[in-house]
């Protein structure tokens, strides 16, 4: 098991678009935590800090609020109109031994037999919703291609995947 | 056979105007890699069809194009050396309205390195400026 990625937040006083403008000029990207019944926060992170873990595949943070220390899981991201930088962060609570729904990305391993039989790869599915205790989300899920070939008036397989 | 509506419910259209960036279809969705728009403008089904068929050329028929673009907007033109006036003009071709950040190409079922060319062929074809995307995994 990896250490957590730890990142320091800073409460935020004031809320909504103009104030999340002028946080995001700084450098920092505006964010909420929420889950485990309790208020929900709004909190600010360093930008630069934030994608360097998501670019190292960081899911499960741990995220310093003032001189608390807790648990939480990216739920969902918020992108600029061309998808460059991040805009808004929800976080949610989550404790190491919790069960939670995650979804998880396929990775698709080798070269599929039937491509060379002039068959085209087309990847319906590429992310998957699995249950798993927190500590153990893995980065991808990971399947080999490798024996699948081309039968003439059948798409190849799900299941056999 | 460059593309056009089936059907459509008023046969003239007005230009309007095209504010802000793309708030949908702004992030790859179908392939594995896209050509995303950088500038707001028309693009004509004349302009999507060169695409398409550098994309197709180029791959051989391996992989996969997504149009991620279809011209709905008619616009009409006025014949040559006809005084002003007497009414608008007739539909003369179609356009789609493009904001910046759309995703208007996409392929899947070939390496990077492929569609990176296909792709550049492509945005050769286009009349705005264009930039590479990859398909970016969702939490």
């Amino acid at each position: 098991m990896r250490n957590n990625l730890l990142l320091k937040a800073q409460i935020r006083e004031d809320v909504g678009s103009k104030s999340a403008a002028k946080l995001r000029k700084q450098g920092r990207v505006p964010a909420v935590v929420y889950g485990h019944k309790k208020e929900p926060v709004v909190i600010s992170l360093d930008a630069h800090n934030l994608a360097e873990g998501l670019h190292h595949g960081g899911r499960v943070v741990d995220v310093q609020i003032g001189k608390k220390k807790e648990t939480m899981i990216f739920k969902d991201l918020q992108y600029d109109y061309l998808g460059k930088d991040i805009i808004h962060v929800d976080l949610i609570r989550v404790d190491a031994t919790e069960m939670i729904k995650v979804t998880v990305p396929i990775e698709l391993k080798g070269t599929a037999k039937g491509t060379h039989e002039g068959g085209i790869i087309e990847e319906h599915i590429d992310r998957l919703e699995i249950e798993c205790k927190v500590a153990d989300i893995p980065e991808a899920i990971v399947v080999s291609i490798k024996e699948i070939g081309v039968e003439i008036g059948r798409a190849s397989c799900r299941e056999r995947v | 056979m460059a593309m056009m509506p089936k059907r459509v419910k008023h046969r003239k259209s007005q230009r309007g105007r095209m504010k802000g960036n793309a708030c949908r279809s702004n992030f790859v969705a179908f392939g594995e890699y896209g050509l995303q728009a950088l500038e707001g403008s028309w693009i004509t089904a004349r302009h999507i069809e060169a695409g398409r068929v550098a994309a197709t050329h180029f791959l051989h028929r391996e992989g996969k194009v997504y149009l991620r673009l279809f011209p709905h907007k008619p616009v009409s033109a006025k014949p040559l050396e006809t005084r002003m006036g007497k009414g608008k003009g007739e539909p003369e071709f179609w356009v789609a309205r493009v904001r910046p950040g759309q995703v208007c190409f996409e392929i899947g079922g070939v390496s990077e390195d492929v569609a990176k060319q296909a792709l550049v062929r492509v945005a050769h074809k286009m009349p705005i400026r264009c930039r590479f995307v990859k398909r970016r995994h969702s939490l």
